[in-house]
């Protein structure tokens, strides 16, 4: 079989644009830098990998999520949401946009980094339509590696989406954090156990409660470099006492 | 292709110096971004050496393309999270350094960088990951096949496939002026 990238001068309009686009990419090698680099944060980074193997073997994924991260399926808050690192802001949190404009949803794509967070974060909050998603029709065992987009089934994708929307949108931090703290009983290596840290932390934020504190120690203890570090350690002398 | 080390014998510095740029092939083959490969193989790594000991030594490669697989995925997860926890950053910045190209020609590959990624976004994720094996990586059917654990004749109906899927997703793209 001839690979697409050498039909560049196909005859065919369609496959030569193909072959023309494709060849644009080029092959994936490693540098010698990311090489050392990637060697020392090995031999110094302490987090634990976020129990990929467990998960793998907790089987049972449904599909809801998929459906929320689907096409149609979810709505968007046209709130401003604040965020942890709003919350925890060192200055005094500047109001949010009154009307954020919508925003397309969050696709796949690289992580954002460690927030400066000192911003407030006026970014909408997409609420996935967790009430209106279609019941899971599949199990991990069929789990569909084939369709296009990427994974946000499972159930305890579904907690953290619940979370959220509690945290965020219904206002209400104490039942998101009931939602969190059952995600961390129900999945204590979930992949999602850092981002769970962090709401928890904003969680207790939001209600003026000094149990932030100690959830930041435990982040910061949990995951020294994290993503959210700054904003934890910010969340940690906020609400030390 | 063989393994370069006798399984039984292998270390975890052997793994790491023998398949880190396999590691980083097929993390973006399975729609790992490029700006998180390096965190990805990362993940991958620390996955290894934590289970070195209980590997049966019977494919390394295999093993190998399977913890890479799972790791994007969960990567990718988080990372949709992350978008909602706190606000999107800019692009990695070893993108946008390159101080031998000016800044059209940049933005330009830019462009199409981007466009490839969602038109391949698109596709089927199982062909997907075929076909940039095959048509970006260079791997050969048989090679696909050995990673997947599947019939070389399901790998070459894959990228049939994948062909025709990818070929119809830039014409209508071009017809829709989005590349």
């Amino acid at each position: 079989m001839d690979r697409l990238r050498d039909l560049k001068q196909s005859p065919e309009r369609d496959v030569a644009n193909a072959a023309e686009l494709i060849s644009t990419m080029r092959p994936m090698s490693s540098t010698p830098s990311l090489e050392v680099r990637l060697r020392e944060r090995l031999g110094t980074n302490a987090p634990v990998p976020t129990g990929l193997l467990s998960q793998v073997a907790m089987g049972s994924c449904v599909v809801a999520g998929l459906a929320l991260a689907g096409v149609g399926v979810r709505s968007w808050l046209a709130k401003p949401a604040q965020t942890l690192s709003a919350i925890v802001a060192p200055v005094p949190a500047a109001t949010a946009p009154a009307a954020p404009a919508p925003v397309s949803a969050p696709e796949p794509g690289p992580a954002p980094a460690p927030s400066s967070a000192v911003a407030v974060a006026a970014n909408p909050l997409p609420t996935p339509s967790v009430s209106t998603a279609p019941k899971p029709t599949r199990s991990s065992k069929h789990h569909d590696t084939g369709s296009a987009g990427f994974d946000l089934d499972g159930p305890d994708a579904q907690l953290v989406i619940s979370a959220v929307q509690a945290l965020r949108q219904e206002h209400d931090p104490a039942k998101a954090d009931g939602l969190l703290v059952d995600y961390l009983r129900l999945h204590p290596t979930g992949a999602l156990r850092e981002e769970v840290l962090a709401l928890r932390i904003e969680a207790a934020a939001k209600r003026n409660d000094s149990q932030a504190a100690q959830l930041a120690e435990q982040y910061l203890q949990q995951f020294p470099t994290g993503r959210y570090a700054e904003a934890a350690r910010r969340a940690k002398v906020r609400f030390a006492k | 292709m063989a393994s370069p080390y006798p399984a039984e014998q292998l270390t975890f510095d052997e793994v790491y110096r023998g398949y880190l740029s396999c590691i980083l092939k097929w993390a973006r083959a399975f729609g790992g971004p490029t700006s998180d490969l390096e965190d990805i193989a990362h993940d991958v790594f620390l996955v290894v050496r934590r289970r070195l000991g209980d590997f049966d030594g019977e494919n390394v490669r295999g093993w190998l393309y399977r913890i890479t697989g799972r790791t994007v995925r969960d990567h990718r997860r988080r990372a949709w999270f992350r978008k909602i926890i706190s606000r999107p950053n800019e692009a990695a910045l070893e993108e946008l350094v390159d101080p031998g190209r000016s800044a059209d020609e940049l933005l330009d590959e830019r462009r199409k960088t981007d466009a490839l990624s969602r038109l391949l976004e698109k596709m089927n994720a199982k062909r997907r990951v075929a076909f940039i094996l095959f048509e970006v990586e260079g791997l050969s059917g048989e090679e696909i096949a050995a990673l997947e654990e599947i019939p070389v004749g399901t790998v070459w109906r894959r990228l049939h496939q994948a062909r025709k899927e990818f070929v119809a997703l830039v014409t209508d793209a071009r017809e829709k002026g989005k590349i």
